[in-house]
C-alpha cells in the first residue's frame, strides 16, 4: 500500500492538473481577501456574492470533485488501477491509496487559502463578506485583529487543521462516485449538485431539528465550517470526530463497492 | 519446484447469464511461449483478466505458482506482468517517468531497470517526449516495458504486437522469444495475427465462443498444416516398403490410427497412385491434406473453410 501511494504521490507532483489548480486556488484566494478588504472598507458594497465565488468552500466544492474526478476516475481511463490489481494489490489498498492522494492534493490546493488567511490575521487590517463566509473566509472576517500569543498561535493551527480535515471530509463521498461512475465529468456534477443539495437541507434544517441533528452528524452542517478561534475545543474534536468518522464510513462504502467489482 | 506455472479448473465466466468463457481447464508451463488464438469476443481478454484479478469467475478455480484462494492469488500475482487490451499509461508523463511510476508502484529499488527496459524495446530515445504523443507502436512498446518491471515470471499480453511496425513486430518477437529461453519467463500471447504468433509461440491455446476447442504444440500444429498425401490402405507396412523401395522416399509417417501420411510426391499424385496399385495394395483413401494455419484455425472453430 505504502508504495501504491508512493507512486500516485510521483504522478500528482508530474501531473500539469495540479499546478493549474493550485494556480486557480491561489488567484481565488487572493481575489477572495482583496474583496473582503474592499467590502470591509466600505468600496465594494453588494459584492458579497462575488466575493463568494472565489471564497475556499465555493472553490474547493468544484475543484474537488475535478481533482477526484482526476486521480481516481481518471486512474480508471488510463488503466492505472488495472495495473495496480494485476500487479498484486489487494483493492482495499487500492482505494485507500487512492484516497490518500486525493486527500494530499485537497490539502494542496487548500495551501494559499491557508497563506492568505494566516498573511491577513497579521497584517491587522478588516475583512468582511457580510454572511456568505465560511471555511478560511469565515476565519479572516471573524478574527482579524487578533494578537497572537503562542497560545493564539496554537489554537489557530488547530483552527485549520480542523478545516482542513472537515474539507477532506466533505469531499470523501467523492471517492466511492469517482471509482464506480469512472468517469470524472460525473463526478465533478454529482458532487456539486451534493454541495448544493446539502445547503439546502442546511437551511430547512434550522427550523427542522431532526434534519439538523442528521446533518450534525456529518461533515456538511453542524457549523463546521463556521469554526473559528472562538469556537469552544469541545466543538472542534467534534467535528474531527464527525469528519474522521465520515471519512472512514465512505471509505468503507466504497471497499463494498469495488471489493467484488469488474475493472473494465 | 511447482510444475504448473497457472492452471484453471472449469473455469466459468458470464455476464447477465451469458458465458464469457465456459468450462475453461488449462496449464500453463514454465518456459513456454503460449499463443491464445480466437476471434474478438473469444474470451481471450476475459480469461487473461480473471487471471489477473481484474475480474472474478463466476464458478472454476485458479491455480497461480501452485497457490488457491483470493489471498494466495493476489500475493502470486506480484510474480505476473501484464498488459490486457490497452498499455497502462499515463499520458502526461515520458517514457521514462511512466516507467518510474510502475517500477514505485510495484517496489522495486532499482532505477536502473529505467534505462534498462527502455533500451530493451527500443525507447531510449524518446527524452522527454510526453507518452500522449507516442504512436500506438510506441505505446505498446512502453506497455510492455511496464510488464517487465521486477522480472516477471508469467508474462500476460494481450495483443502487444498491434500497431507495430513490421521492424517492432520482429524486435518484440526476438524479445519474447529471448526473455523465453534465457529466463524461463512463461508468456501467454493473445494475437489476431497467425502468422505471427506462429512464428513466436512454442505452444497454442484455440478458444472459440468461450470455450477451449484445442490446445498443441508448435510441432502438433505443423504436424496438422504440413501438406502431405493421406493415404489409408489395407497393409500400411507394405505400403511403408514401397515408399522406400520404389519411390525412394523416406519422407511418410505412419500414425498410430495405421493411416500414412506422404509428404513428398505432392505434385506426382499420380505416380503414387500408380505405383501403390501396381504393387496390390488396397486403398480406401487417397487424398491431398493440410491446411494454412488460418484454414487450420477456421476449421477447428467449426467454420466451413478446409482443404
Amino acid at each position: 500500500m505504502f508504495n501504491l501511494i508512493q507512486a500516485d504521490l510521483f504522478k500528482m507532483r508530474k501531473t500539469v492538473a495540479i499546478k493549474v489548480l493550485f494556480l486557480i486556488t491561489t488567484l481565488s484566494s487572493l481575489i477572495m481577501a482583496v474583496i473582503a478588504y474592499s467590502i470591509a472598507k466600505g468600496s465594494f458594497d453588494g459584492m458579497n456574492g462575488i466575493g463568494f465565488m472565489f471564497s475556499d468552500i465555493n472553490i474547493i466544492s468544484i475543484l474537488g470533485g475535478v481533482m477526484a474526478g482526476i486521480f481516481i476516475s481518471g486512474d480508471f481511463e488510463n488503466k492505472i488501477i488495472h495495473g495496480s490489481v494485476s500487479s498484486g494489490n489487494s483493492r482495499g489498498a487500492v482505494i485507500i491509496s487512492k484516497a490518500v492522494t486525493f486527500f494530499c492534493s485537497i490539502i494542496v490546493i487548500l495551501i494559499p487559502y491557508v497563506v492568505v488567511t494566516i498573511v491577513a490575521l497579521n497584517i491587522g487590517n478588516k475583512f468582511n463578506m457580510g454572511n456568505v463566509a465560511l471555511g478560511f473566509l469565515n476565519v479572516m472576517t471573524i478574527d482579524y485583529g487578533t494578537v497572537f500569543s503562542s497560545a493564539e498561535v496554537l489554537k489557530l493551527l488547530g483552527v485549520i487543521i480542523t478545516l482542513i480535515i472537515v474539507y477532506v471530509a466533505q469531499l470523501s463521498i467523492c471517492v466511492p462516485i469517482a471509482l464506480t461512475t469512472k468517469k470524472p465529468v460525473i463526478v465533478v456534477g454529482i458532487y456539486y449538485g451534493v454541495t448544493i443539495l446539502v445547503a439546502q437541507l442546511s437551511a430547512l434544517g434550522e427550523n427542522n431539528s431532526v434534519l439538523k441533528n442528521i446533518l450534525s452528524v456529518m461533515p456538511y452542517g453542524g457549523n463546521y465550517t463556521l469554526i473559528n478561534l472562538n469556537t469552544g475545543t469541545e466543538d472542534i474534536v467534534k467535528a474531527v470526530i464527525v469528519s474522521l468518522v465520515f471519512i472512514v464510513l465512505m471509505l468503507g462504502v466504497t471497499y463494498s463497492l469495488f471489493r467484488k467489482a469488474e475493472i473494465k | 519446484m511447482n510444475k504448473y506455472i497457472l492452471k484453471t479448473n472449469n473455469l466459468k465466466k458470464s455476464y447477465n447469464g451469458i458465458n464469457a468463457l465456459n468450462d475453461v481447464s488449462l496449464t500453463l508451463e514454465s518456459g513456454k511461449i503460449y499463443g491464445l488464438i480466437g476471434q474478438n469476443g473469444a474470451g481471450k481478454s476475459t480469461f487473461m483478466k480473471l487471471v489477473t484479478g481484474l475480474s472474478f469467475p463466476t464458478s472454476g478455480s485458479i491455480e497461480l505458482f501452485g497457490h488457491v484462494g483470493e489471498k494466495e492469488l493476489q500475493l502470486e500475482r506480484k510474480r505476473i506482468g501484464a498488459m490486457i487490451e490497452y498499455p497502462s499509461l499515463v499520458s502526461n508523463m515520458t517514457a521514462k517517468d511512466n516507467l518510474r511510476f510502475h517500477r514505485i508502484m510495484k517496489g522495486i529499488p532499482n532505477k536502473e531497470i529505467e534505462d534498462e527496459l527502455l533500451e530493451l524495446v527500443g525507447l531510449s530515445d524518446t527524452g522527454k517526449k510526453k507518452a500522449k504523443n507516442f504512436s500506438l507502436g510506441m505505446k505498446q512498446r512502453l506497455g510492455i516495458a511496464i510488464a517487465l518491471i521486477g522480472n516477471p515470471e508469467l508474462l500476460i499480453l494481450d495483443e502487444p504486437i498491434n500497431g507495430l511496425d513490421p521492424l517492432g513486430v520482429v524486435e518484440i518477437r526476438n524479445l519474447l522469444k529471448k526473455l523465453c529461453e534465457e529466463k524461463q519467463v512463461t508468456i501467454l500471447i493473445s494475437s489476431h495475427n497467425l502468422p505471427e504468433l506462429y512464428q513466436t509461440a512454442t505452444d497454442y491455446i484455440i478458444i472459440h465462443k468461450g470455450e477451449i476447442k484445442e490446445t498443441l504444440t508448435l510441432e502438433k500444429l505443423e504436424e496438422n498444416c504440413k501438406h502431405h498425401i493421406l493415404i489409408n490402405c489395407d497393409s500400411p507396412e507394405k505400403l511403408a516398403s514401397i515408399l522406400e523401395t520404389e519411390l525412394k522416399t523416406n519422407n511418410f509417417k505412419v500414425m498410430p490410427n495405421r493411416e500414412v501420411k506422404l509428404y513428398d510426391y505432392l505434385d506426382k499424385k499420380d505416380l503414387v497412385a500408380k505405383v501403390i496399385f501396381e504393387n496390390g495394395i488396397i486403398t480406401t483413401n487417397f487424398s491431398a491434406q493440410g491446411d494454412t494455419l488460418e484454414n487450420y484455425f477456421i476449421s477447428v472453430i467449426g467454420g466451413n473453410v478446409n482443404v
